[in-house]
């Protein structure tokens, strides 16, 4: 066997070589590398564009719903070769734009976050402004929530333009699972006074009274900002980004110290850096979770439960002591549409095609049906579903929001502290200390700030 | 009957559970490919109750693992002939020292066995995109093939050495040319060792994880590594045809191995001793 | 003529070494000399950006920063753990693979076989079996009776690199156990037999026999030990990150981190210069010096 294989390998290279004969010198010169041109033409001439979002999975509704829109597009537009290449890891997504865009051949159309920390796009004439898009089809846009668009708005910083069209927006909420409450007699703890009263009974029947799953670094970070808005309004947001305070000062170190307060008194249960968000639908799922701590993007999928009508959805818990923040939010536009294609270049029209296409009134016309109403949008409708409990619920909490902010870190132009901040604040988990934590998030900002 | 000493009972006992410490997280693997996603857990040895075929086909058809799979083994199989035919060439004037500066040379070939290649991702990501070579097949099989080339220089070159100079000699009086000798004389003697060299590349192809994960976007392009890397945030929750695809992936490069066995493992003794 | 021929010969020799010189330089050394010039820049990954020349800014940021010292202080584990885990083990199996017990060429593939396998498959499956909640390592130490054991050592910040170590000696045992099974196969049956004749024991075959007749395979080991626990990267990559926090964070992670979450190019090809330097010096480091004891 190894003898016939060996031997059909070796006939194979030497008929590659067959040229080379005896007496005959052969110039064996490298085949000259492919031309280099930027390929905006595919071999049967078709325009290519990429798409780059955080939809891949088909397990959740709305991911489902774009990868179907992308099957759409492509039969409805045979001159343009639509190539999805989203990723739902948050960190391969955004390892995949970086990368792209360090090599001169960004990603045409990706999901653009925004906000100071990702100025640097804006700045360098990656993100293509769209203004003059917008102004000559006011149609496309009409139904768009004007305030969303604050993130990809830099006049503060002396540019002016509009660099993307906000997808769905998101408000952090949390999921409770009536029938273990109803089960032991309890009500549900909408304070984390009373979250802390009913931990001990949820632990001691064996539920996890908040599950918590760290392995995602970004519960950590939502859940820091989540929290800062209950006590501090965004106050501390602004003193945070103005260095006016620092992380290591009271106000932040003693919310770190309550979530590792919590975490060791087992309100977030066990191993959560062992399983991710998806583990925290599971654990509400299967009836191991009383409450998570979650977002408006998850309604939909929650909505297929088989224990739905179990499912009850609220808003953050707040504080007693601090009742003036009660409706201040962790929410507003998730991240953007945007482009990469200038005027000009031979790919623009195809691109302006594509986002349009996904930005469309119709597009979220579809989704809203495909969602039965659920979750959240950026633009309004003309004919309203009759929406499922959840979101019914969910918009109750989010129609009271006085004030609603990204997270904290978006805020800065330190494009390392999103990440620095989430895995640092992450490490509650496997036992560090708050104070240790908040001294080395504010070392990182120092060296940042000494270096700029 | 000898009767055996508690040395050798103990020494014996040892050699079995190295035999159950290797084996068993790949028993685990292929049993848990085929249970359902609760049955996975609190077991350690139990077979499944009853096989979850649709694991198979959600792995094949939802994760498209045999697309990844199929990318894979071309760009193994594109590497290792590229490394053949160049390395067989360059390695037999090095072994001959036909040029000048042929010491110097395998000074600067050894180079790329001491330094890790990911130490040059980011030139190497940049270069990628700025000719647009991303995404494509040849550009990725020769990156590959430039990484794995030292090691079967280094491999080929020695076999050649051991090859007597009267053959290449006899040849030349025949009227060959240089070309010639190296195809139709060197390639069929050296076969052992250029085959070692082969397959050797071949292994480190299939398995490379971090030049594929950042310069391969298109989702049919991927391979075995980037898929498997791309299911852990994707459907953490699915475990069964996660199972499944882990199976599908290192079923391939086990028959591999196995066929190949002697030469796997003699090319990899070899190749650490490159110092 | 035959100067003619010599130099048509010359030629033609040229010819055969030029595609993969060219190849080589092009896609190894030239990235290689622009790791090193970039270092010297500021950039943060935008074309359009400048770049921004800071000389060895980057070199000091990376000695300042105490990620880098965490990376440094596991990479020191890395090889310890090689020494106490994996020279051991192999030396072990090497002995099994050499002997005459029967199934050996069973016992020897299955040994050998994690080598053969994606590095990615083998962190996910080491994630399941360490699984904590109900994973097959959990089960064991829980139904031994020790109920208090934190199980989730991936995501303990003190165990998760001592976990990686232990996958690490899992895939890596048996590439070793060639080592030191090819120099077994070395060492003469007939010092043995010497060895039986002046009554020599079984350890004493071993200590006075087999291990220093080994030197080879140990230095061979050592050599591989030291470089591949410097540029080991994969291998955390793909099983924690470098997390928890930067608890398992090594070089490779650092690099990939700086450059592609944090947007710092420069710091990473500092990173990256360190580690071209770092690994040619250890490679040559000790080659010279098992060189200089050979001749003594």
């Amino acid at each position: 066997m190894q003898k016939k294989i060996i031997s059909v390998l070796l006939a194979s290279v030497l008929a590659v070589s067959v040229l080379s004969g005896c007496g005959n010198s052969g110039g064996d010169s490298k085949d000259s590398s492919k031309k280099s041109e930027e390929t905006a033409k595919s071999e049967d001439g078709k325009v290519k564009v990429r798409i780059l979002t955080r939809f891949s999975n088909p397990d959740s509704v709305r991911e489902r719903y774009f990868m179907d829109m992308v099957a759409k597009f492509q039969e409805e537009n045979q001159d343009i070769e639509l190539e999805d290449v989203s990723i739902s890891d948050e960190e391969s997504h955004d390892t995949l734009f970086k990368t792209s865009v360090a090599s001169g051949d960004p990603i045409e159309v990706f999901n653009f976050l925004g906000y100071a920390a990702n100025i640097d796009y804006v700045k360098n004439g990656v993100v293509t402004d769209i203004s003059s898009l917008l102004e000559e089809d006011p149609s496309w846009t009409e139904n768009y929530i004007d305030a969303l668009f604050a993130p990809v708005d830099y006049s503060a910083y002396g540019i002016e333009g509009t660099y993307g069209l906000p997808t769905s927006p998101y408000g952090v909420c949390c999921f409770y699972n009536k029938a273990i409450f109803d089960e032991l007699g309890m009500e549900m703890p909408e304070t984390w006074e009373g979250i802390e009263a009913a931990a001990p009974k949820l632990i001691e029947a064996g539920y996890i009274p908040m599950a918590f799953g760290a392995k995602d670094n970004y519960r950590a970070g939502h859940f820091l900002t989540a929290l800062s808005m209950k006590y501090y309004g965004d106050q501390l947001k602004t003193d945070l980004i103005d260095n006016e305070k620092a992380w290591n000062d009271p106000e932040m170190l003693g919310l770190i110290e309550k979530m590792q307060k919590w975490q060791e008194d087992g309100l977030f249960g066990d191993n959560n850096l062992a399983y991710d968000a998806n583990g925290e639908l599971a654990k509400l799922e299967n009836k191991e979770a009383a409450i998570i701590f979650s977002g408006s993007w998850n309604i939909a999928t929650i909505n297929e439960f088989s224990n739905i009508d179990d499912i009850v959805c609220k808003g953050f818990p707040y504080f007693e002591e601090k009742p003036e923040y009660k409706d201040e939010w962790m929410g507003g536009p998730d991240d953007f549409m945007a482009m990469t294609s200038q005027p000009g270049d031979p790919d623009y029209d195809a691109t302006v095609r594509v986002l349009k296409f996904f930005t469309s009134q119709e597009y979220y016309q579809g989704l809203y049906e495909a969602q039965a109403g659920a979750g959240t949008y950026p633009v309004t409708f003309g004919e309203t579903i009759q929406a499922d409990a959840l979101t019914t619920e969910f918009n109750e909490y989010y129609g009271k929001a006085s004030n609603m902010i990204g997270e904290i870190e978006q805020f800065s132009p330190m494009t390392s502290l999103l990440d620095v901040v989430r895995t640092e604040v992450t490490t509650i988990f496997s036992g560090d200390k708050a104070k240790d934590i908040a001294d080395r998030i504010q070392g990182e900002v120092d060296t940042y700030n000494a270096s700029n | 009957m000898k009767r055996l000493k508690a040395g050798d009972i103990i020494y014996r006992l040892f050699a079995i559970v190295f035999f159950l410490i290797f084996i068993y997280p790949i028993y685990f693997t292929v049993v848990s490919s085929f249970k359902t996603n609760t049955e996975i857990w609190n077991t350690m040895f139990a077979l499944p109750s009853k096989i979850e075929w649709s694991n198979y086909t959600s792995a094949i058809f939802d994760v498209g693992i045999l697309r990844a799979v199929l990318n894979s083994f071309i760009f193994s199989f594109g590497a290792c002939m590229v490394v053949v035919v160049f390395v067989t060439m360059a390695a037999y004037v090095a072994a001959r020292k036909l040029i000048r500066f042929s010491g110097a040379l395998r000074l600067y070939y050894l180079l790329g066995l001491m330094i890790p290649p990911y130490a040059m991702l980011i030139p190497i990501v940049t270069m990628f995109t700025n000719f647009g070579f991303r995404d494509k097949y040849w550009p990725m099989i020769l990156l590959y093939a430039a990484i794995n080339f030292p090691m079967s220089f280094y491999l080929i070159t020695g076999y050649i050495e051991g090859i007597s100079k009267e053959l290449d000699e006899a040849a030349i009086v025949d009227g060959c040319s240089t070309t010639g000798i190296v195809f139709r004389i060197i390639f069929p003697i050296a076969s052992p060792g250029i085959f070692t060299g082969a397959i050797i590349s071949f292994l480190a192809v299939y398995n490379e994880l971090i030049f594929a994960n950042t310069l391969l976007t298109n989702q049919a392009m991927k391979t075995i590594s980037v898929r498997l890397l791309g299911l852990q945030g994707e459907r953490f929750t699915s475990y069964g045809p996660m199972f499944a695809s882990i199976v599908l992936s290192i079923v391939p490069i086990l028959i591999i191995y196995l066929i190949f066995q002697e030469k796997v493992e003699s090319g990899m003794a070899a190749g650490a001793v490159k110092g | 003529m035959f100067g003619v021929m010599s130099r048509r010969k010359k030629i033609e020799a040229i010819l055969l070494s030029l595609p993969a010189f060219l190849l080589y330089s092009f896609i190894f050394i030239y990235p290689m000399i622009s790791v090193f010039r970039l270092s010297l820049f500021k950039w943060n990954g935008i074309p359009n950006s400048p770049l921004q020349f800071v000389g060895i800014q980057n070199y000091l940021a990376l000695f300042a920063d105490r990620k880098f010292f965490t990376a440094l202080t596991n990479v020191g584990i890395f090889i310890l753990s090689g020494c106490i885990l994996i020279l051991p083990v192999a030396v072990f199996l090497a002995t099994v693979v050499q002997s005459k017990l029967r199934g050996k060429r069973l016992l020897k593939t299955s040994y050998f076989m994690p080598q053969v396998i994606s590095r990615t498959a083998i962190a996910l499956m080491w994630y399941f079996l360490l699984y904590p909640e109900g994973g097959p390592l959990a089960t064991l130490i829980h139904g031994l009776g020790f109920d208090s054991v934190n199980v989730n050592f991936l995501g303990s910040q003190t165990y998760a690199i001592y976990a990686i170590t232990v996958i690490n000696a899992w895939t890596y045992a048996g590439f070793n156990m060639l080592i030191f099974s090819a120099g077994l196969t070395a060492i003469p049956e007939d010092v043995y037999e010497a060895a039986k004749v002046d009554g020599a024991k079984g350890w004493q075959k071993l200590r006075y026999i087999t291990i220093p007749m080994l030197k080879s395979s140990f230095q061979i080991f050592l050599l591989n030990c030291v470089v591949g626990s410097i540029t080991t990267f994969e291998m955390v990559y793909v099983t924690t990150g470098g997390g928890p926090g930067s608890a398992s964070e090594v070089f490779g992670t650092l690099l990939y981190k700086n450059a592609f979450t944090y947007n710092n190019y420069g710091y990473s090809n500092a990173m990256g210069s360190f580690l071209i330097i770092a690994s040619f010096l250890a490679s040559v480091l000790l080659t010279g010096l098992f060189a200089r004891g050979q001749k003594e």
